[in-house]
Parts: structure tokens; sequence; C-alpha cells
């Protein structure tokens, strides 16, 4: 009975499969031709063909990369940061998309950053959020257990490193999380309520990282600092 | 009708002077030649000429026409023309032979067109008639000045005999793509045009021409407008419009050299021969009229590597072996095959790779004029010259034209070369970075499936710190229970001290003589240590009583010092001993006693002494 369940499950389970692969395959194509077409000098047709490879459920830093990095050379600093910033969401270590971000954030007017959050980007750039996660529990862990062996001394001082790692692994979590977007447009009004007669709040500039929240009928709340307000929904992507 | 001199050669000697008549001598010949009948000798072989004029202006033609006499002929060709003349064509514009009472004769004709003003001349004609060599002197012509030549019109000249119009392939068209034009000389059957000459230039601005060759002059028969016409194409041009708007094809002018027909005579099969000059050469002017042709411009969403072909191509590619030394050419060649401008074909654009010298493609052309469209090969031959050792590779480049049949670009590639270079290799040239320059795009992609926000990330985080807090708790409860159970309680000492007291007792009871006694003294120590923490080593009974003043009435500190007497004699002193079981019983009495005395401190458990105490 169990076999044949196991059986039937992978049946209803195969297809799923062999049209996930047909999506790779299929977006991998796409990149290829997007790349072939930038070669040649088609930029409209690389960008439609990359932006087609994620559509269709899967994605990559790389083609990410490259649609920023085309968006940063036609001057579309917001297209550029935004694309760039999911590039270096997933691919944190890749030195092109780190290059890239940067430049694009420069352009975007937004300050160099500091080197303490430079040292933070590199650490989390090689842990990842799973990974800082994973140290703070083994250092946590390996505290418990000095103190159960009674090694007083050697468990509050582990104790104690395991303290900061859980700190900044939650501070990475946090900030793999927190719902940021790019503002797309130039000049975008935040106003107080979802309405365009509501008074504003403020103005955001394109290239901009807001904190932004759920879209809800053409407009998506977002956070500016202290300042909460509305913009129009398509002024802001989240990333 | 002029006649320049005629000679005959061998067969016999005549001349006529130039200023013979030839308007009756030619009926009347035949005429003579018919009553001879038969038994007449066979014609000599001779040979005459006529012209039609011996004046014509610049620009007006001449008929030129020899009657051979005695055969067909050999060697029948055009007199040269030199001066003010010009042949307008090595074909006859007349051609015909007639056999009539073993009499043959043939009429052979030219057309001769005014040059420049001055004297112009025919030359000697010379031919083999019947063996014969057969020669006619040459003739002068003189030739005038022409009137200035009509402005083109736009208006459509022509009567209804004989006309020509421009016939377009195609009314609308896209910028670069082929419209053929046929320009169609429509003539009524009694007409026969010999030749057809355009004149002036023609102006189709806004489009480049390229002229067609036409392969058949064959008229066809048609009907226009319920007449029968005989239709020739007369010129054939391909246009390739290369702005978008109305194109203007300008009238074009004809001159048609033709010969008429009376056709009264038509139905007589020797009306040419009796009535020649039923037939007359004329010089017509025919203009066809203006054709426009709407040109749309070419649809938006061209690539990049457009460059305005237009109409249907095929690609092919070959190269030289690209295995070479440094420094050696390798040839690519790409040729374009296909329906449309051929020669404004731009050559695809190779990106060649640093450390390749790359020169300008030479261009070979090849069109073909013939049929209804115009088309033909480009060939493009690239010369790549590798620098220095090494892989080089040349990526694809794109071509692309539009295909008005489908309404869309298409792209052909020239594919990849790999240029694979012996010898040294190229020291890295490269400039140094920029550092406000992007870095270059990546080119292979590690795709993962897309996800939302990693808030999973705070359950791990969360849930894995609450598993060393649960199990920090659970191991410090363990702990703690630990300690509870093992922790020397005043109630776990008492039932301690209880247990042992009874084991004692009862112990004591199973012996005899001074063990028993000193069984039963341990008995009660232990149970007064416990019970009011009397010292359990000395043996003094003042400083039992000390110890045991505070809590225990004087009473029944007697009762207690005097069991302990008791038992240090039953040890010591044999001989007094007192009953062995009235001790042990006096023993549990005093310990039940002392036991039922209320507690200073926290309360106590009882002792559950053996049965037998009182």
């Amino acid at each position: 009975m169990t076999a044949l369940v196991l059986v039937l499950a992978l049946l209803q389970a195969a297809p799923a499969e062999s049209a996930s692969v047909d999506a790779q395959a299929e977006a991998d194509r796409l990149f290829r031709l997007g790349n072939q077409l930038v070669a040649e000098g088609d930029t409209a047709g690389a960008v439609a063909a990359w932006e087609g490879a994620t559509q269709i459920g899967w994605t990559s830093a790389a083609v990410e990369h490259n649609l920023g990095t085309v968006a940063l050379a036609r001057g579309d600093v917001a297209r550029a940061r935004l694309h760039l910033e999911r590039a270096a969401r997933l691919a944190p270590r890749d030195a092109a998309v780190a290059r890239n971000l940067s430049l694009a954030r420069e352009r975007a007017g937004e300050p160099p950053p500091s080197q303490t959050r430079r040292l933070w980007a590199h650490v989390l750039g090689v842990l990842r959020p799973l990974g800082a996660v994973a140290l703070a529990l083994a250092l946590a862990f390996g505290a418990l257990g000095l103190f159960v062996a009674d090694r007083r001394r050697w468990a509050a001082g582990l104790g104690a490193l395991a303290a900061v790692a859980v700190a900044g692994a939650a501070f990475a979590v946090w900030e793999a999380t927190r719902p940021v977007g790019v503002v797309l447009v130039d000049d975008a009004a935040v106003l107080e309520a979802p309405s365009p007669a509501a008074p504003g709040v403020a103005r955001l500039r394109a290239g901009e990282t807001v904190e932004v929240g759920t879209e809800a009928a053409g407009w998506r709340p977002v956070t500016v600092g202290r300042a909460d307000g509305w913009v129009r929904a398509d002024a802001v992507v989240p990333i | 009708m002029p006649t320049p001199s005629v000679r005959r050669t061998r067969s016999g000697s005549r001349r006529l002077g130039p200023e013979a008549s030839g308007v009756a001598w030619l009926p009347a010949l035949m005429l003579l030649s018919l009553l001879l009948g038969p038994a007449a000798p066979a014609a000599a072989q001779s040979a005459t000429a006529t012209v039609s004029t011996q004046q014509v202006r610049v620009g007006e033609t001449l008929t030129y026409t020899v009657t051979l006499r005695g055969g067909r002929g050999r060697g029948v060709g055009p007199p040269l023309a030199t001066g003010g003349l010009q042949l307008v064509s090595q074909q006859p514009i007349l051609d015909v032979t007639t056999s009539l009472n073993g009499s043959t004769e043939r009429r052979v004709a030219w057309a001769y067109r005014g040059a420049r003003p001055g004297t112009g001349r025919i030359g000697q004609f010379r031919a083999e008639v019947g063996g014969q060599a057969v020669i006619v002197d040459a003739v002068g012509i003189t030739v005038r000045g022409g009137p200035a030549m009509p402005a083109p019109s736009a208006a459509p000249t022509g009567d209804g005999e004989l006309f020509v119009r421009a016939e377009p392939s195609r009314q609308t068209a896209v910028v670069g793509q082929q419209v053929m034009v046929d320009y169609v000389l429509y003539f009524e059957p009694q007409i026969q045009p010999r030749q057809t000459s355009p004149i002036g230039t023609w102006d189709a601005a806004g489009a480049w021409r390229e002229e067609m060759e036409i392969a058949s002059a064959y008229p066809r028969a048609t009907t226009l407008g319920g007449r029968p016409y005989e239709a020739v194409t007369i010129r054939r041009v391909a246009l390739f419009p290369t702005r978008s708007g109305t194109l203007e094809l300008a009238p074009m002018r004809f001159t048609v050299d033709l010969i008429r027909t009376d056709r009264s005579f038509s139905n007589d099969p020797f009306a040419p021969f009796f009535s020649p000059f039923n037939q007359r050469f004329e010089d017509r002017e025919v203009t066809a009229p203006a054709v426009s042709i709407d040109v749309a411009p070419l649809p938006d969403g061209a690539p990049p590597s457009f460059a305005g072909a237009v109409g249907q191509f095929e690609m092919t590619t070959t190269a030289d072996d690209a295995a070479v030394e440094a420094g050696e050419p390798v040839r690519l060649r790409v040729a374009l095959r296909g329906n449309g401008n051929v020669a404004t074909l731009e050559a695809p654009e190779l990106r060649v790779p640093p450390g390749v010298d790359a020169y300008d493609p030479r261009e070979d052309r090849e069109v073909l004029r013939t049929g209804t469209t115009f088309r033909g090969v480009k060939t493009f031959t690239y010369t790549l010259v590798p620098q220095g050792g090494g892989r080089f590779e040349v990526p694809a480049a794109p071509w692309t034209y539009y295909d008005p049949a489908d309404g869309q670009y298409k792209t052909l590639r020239v594919p990849p070369v790999e240029i694979v270079a012996e010898g040294e290799a190229l020291a890295d040239a490269a400039a140094p970075p920029d550092p406000d320059a992007p870095a270059a795009l990546l080119t292979s992609a590690d795709w993962r499936r897309q996800r939302g926000r990693p808030v999973w990330l705070w359950a791990v985080l969360g849930g894995g710190l609450a598993l060393p807090a649960i199990a920090a708790s659970l191991l410090w409860g363990a702990r703690a229970g630990h300690q509870r159970l093992t922790a020397e309680t005043p109630a776990k000492r008492s039932r301690r001290v209880g247990a042992d007291v009874r084991r004692r007792l009862e112990a004591a009871r199973a012996l005899d003589g001074p063990a028993a006694s000193a069984e039963t003294e341990r008995a009660l120590r232990a149970f007064l240590a416990d019970r009011f923490g009397a010292p359990a080593g000395p043996r003094s009974a003042e400083a039992l009583d000390r110890a045991l003043a505070p809590d225990v009435p004087d009473g029944l500190r007697r009762r207690t010092l005097d069991v302990l007497a008791a038992c240090a004699r039953g040890q010591f002193a044999p001989g007094l001993d007192d009953a062995h079981g009235a001790v042990i019983d006096d023993a549990e009495a005093v310990i039940a006693d002392l036991d039922a005395l209320p507690a200073a401190g926290p309360p106590r458990r009882r002792f559950a002494l053996p049965t037998t105490a009182g």
C-alpha cells in the first residue's frame, strides 16, 4: 500500500518537475539570447529577453546583474539599482555585482558606505543570513555544552560570543527580510493616505530605497525615515 | 525616292545615275519580268539601293533599302555609316524575299539616324549573290541641325493606334522595396514597330533605378477598351524607393520607327511586292504618362543591425583555414544573395577581438537583370590578420533585412569564427580599467527558483535559540531534582535515623549479652543525636543531661539516662546486667516518649518503632 502511494506521488510529481526543468532551460536560453543580442548592439532586445527569463519562475544573479548593468549604461539609475540590489541579494560576494551596485548607489546620490558597513557586508556575504544564524546557534549550543560540563568560565566566554552572534544573525535576518523597494519615478510624492487628494508627506528621488508594504488598490505604503505614507504602486518596486 | 548608283559586276555592268527616279522603275521591272514569263532567261545578279531621303535633321532617321536580284545573297549587312550619320541597328527593319517565275528578289532595309549636322555617308554595300559579288556605291546624305527637343509632357501622347504607358508591378510599396516598371508599347495591327529609343533623360527622384534587360521583344495580342492591340515591353526598370511619400515617375518619351501598312492591301499576298509603297516608314514619338507610387516608411522596431536592406535574402559564409601564423591573413567571405537592391547592401559589421586587425571588406557584385525581378549576389570578403599568437574568436555578426512579403524584419548571422594563430602571444596592451566604468556583463547564470523574502529565517533563528534555552531549563530542573533527592534534610535524616534505630533495636533483640546492650545503646544515642542534637560520642551522663535539658522533661530525661546506664552495665558488668529484654523494652519506650515530645523546630516525622515499643 505504501509503495502504491509512493508511486502515485512520484507520478504526480514528475510532470511538475519536468515543467520546472523546461522552465529553467527556457530561462537559460533567454539569458544566452540576451547576451547574444547585446553583443550585437540590440540592447532593447537583450533587455526583453532577460526580463522574459525572470518571468518564468526562475532567477539568477547574472540576469539581474546584466539588466542592471544595461540600465546603468543607459543612464536609468533607478532600474539599475533595482536589478543590482536584487543581484547583490542573490550573489553578495560577486565582484562585478558589487562594483556595479556601488556605481548605481553612487549615481543615485547615496553616500558611500562606512568601513564598518563594508566589513559587515563582507562578513554577511561570506556567511549569508542562514550562515549567520547557524553560527549563532552553534555558539549558543557550545556555550550550553560548556555550562553542562561545568566549565563555567569557558561557558561564560562562549556565551558572550554567542550573544553577539545571535544579535548579528538577527540583524542579518532583519536585513534579508526587510521589505525594501527602489523608487523608479523621480520626485514621487508620498501622501498621507492612498488618495491623490491626500496631503503630501515627502517626495522621493528616483533610485532611492524605501521600506515598502503590500500594494493595495494601486497604492503602496512606504516608510521614509520616521514618516509613513503612500505612493503610487508603480513608483516603487520591491527589491 | 533617290537612288544611289548601282553597279553590277561580272554578270553585267549597268549604271544608273543617282538622278534616276525610282518611283516607277521597280513596278515596271516587275511587270516586265512577269510578261517575260518562264521563257525569259534568269535575271542576272545585281544589287540596287535606295534611300528614303537625302536630307535629314539631327535625330531623324532615314531608310536605306537594298534590292538584290538573282538570289538571297550572302554577307548581307548594313553599310558603314560615317560623318553625321549613324546606324540605328544592325538588325534590318525590312527583309523581304520574293520568288516569281524563277527569279528571286530580296529587299533589305536599315535605318540610319542623323547624329550631327553636316554631311553623312552611307558606305559601299557589298554582298555576294548567286556566287557573284555585287557592289552598290556609297551615298551621301545631308544632315541638318535639328530643332530644339520638345520638353517632356506629363500628358499622355500617342493616339489610339500607338501609345506607350508605364505599368508598375505595384502601386504601393515600402521604402527600399523593389518596384518593377514596364513600359509597354501598344499598337494596332497595321503598325509594325521596328525600333524604339528613349528620348532625353528620365527622372524618378526618390528612387534607386536599375535598368533591366528584356529577353523577348515579340509582341503579344491584347485588348484594351474593346480594341485589339499588339503590345510589347520596350523598357523595364527596377525602382527602389529611397524615401517615403509619393514616388513620381516622370513621363518618358520614346521615338518609334515603324512601318505602317495600308490595310486595303492587306488581303493581297503580293501587295508588298507590287505595292511596296503601301508600307510607309514612319518615325513617331510617344510619351508614357507619369505614374505615381505610394511609398510607406519601414515599420518601427528595426534591430540595430538593419542597414536598409529590403527584399528576400539568404547568407552563405565561407572562411579560409582559420589556423594561420601570426600576421597571416584569414579571409572570410560572406555572400548575400536574393531579390532586392543588391547594389546597396551594406556589409555585416564584424566585431573583431583585440589583437586582430580587420580591413574593410572587399565587395563583389553580380546582378541578374533578366526576368521580372532584380536580383543578384553581393559578396563581402573580410581580411582578418591576427597580430600575435593565440586564439581569437570573432563573434557572430547579425545582418538584418526587411522582408516585405512577410512584413517583418529578419536577421541572418555570420557564424562566429575562431582564429588560431601560431606565434608569440601579444603582450596585454589593455588599457587600465576605468574606475567609473561598470563591470562587464555576466555570461553564465546560476539559476534558482524565485522565492519571496526569507522570513523563515526568523523561525530558524528563534527556534534554534529556543532549543538551548529549553535544554538549559531541562538541565537545571534535572540538577535541582537530583539535589533535592540527594540533599540531607532533617526529615530525611530522621527517616534514616529512625530506620537505623529500628534496625539496631531489632538487632539487639536478636543478640545476647554485651552485644545486645551495645546495640541498644547505639540505637538510643542515634535517636538522641538526631532528635535533640545530643552528641553521639560523649558518654558523660552530665553532658547528655545538659544536651537534653532544654527539650526533655526531667522524668523522661532521668529515664533516658537510666536506660543508657543499664546498657552500660550490660556491656561492662554482665553480672549486674538487667534483664535483656527489659532494657530493650525500656529503650523503645523512652524513644517513643521522646519522639512524642513537641518539636521546637520544623515538624518532624515521628519514628515508627517496632510494635513491641510501648
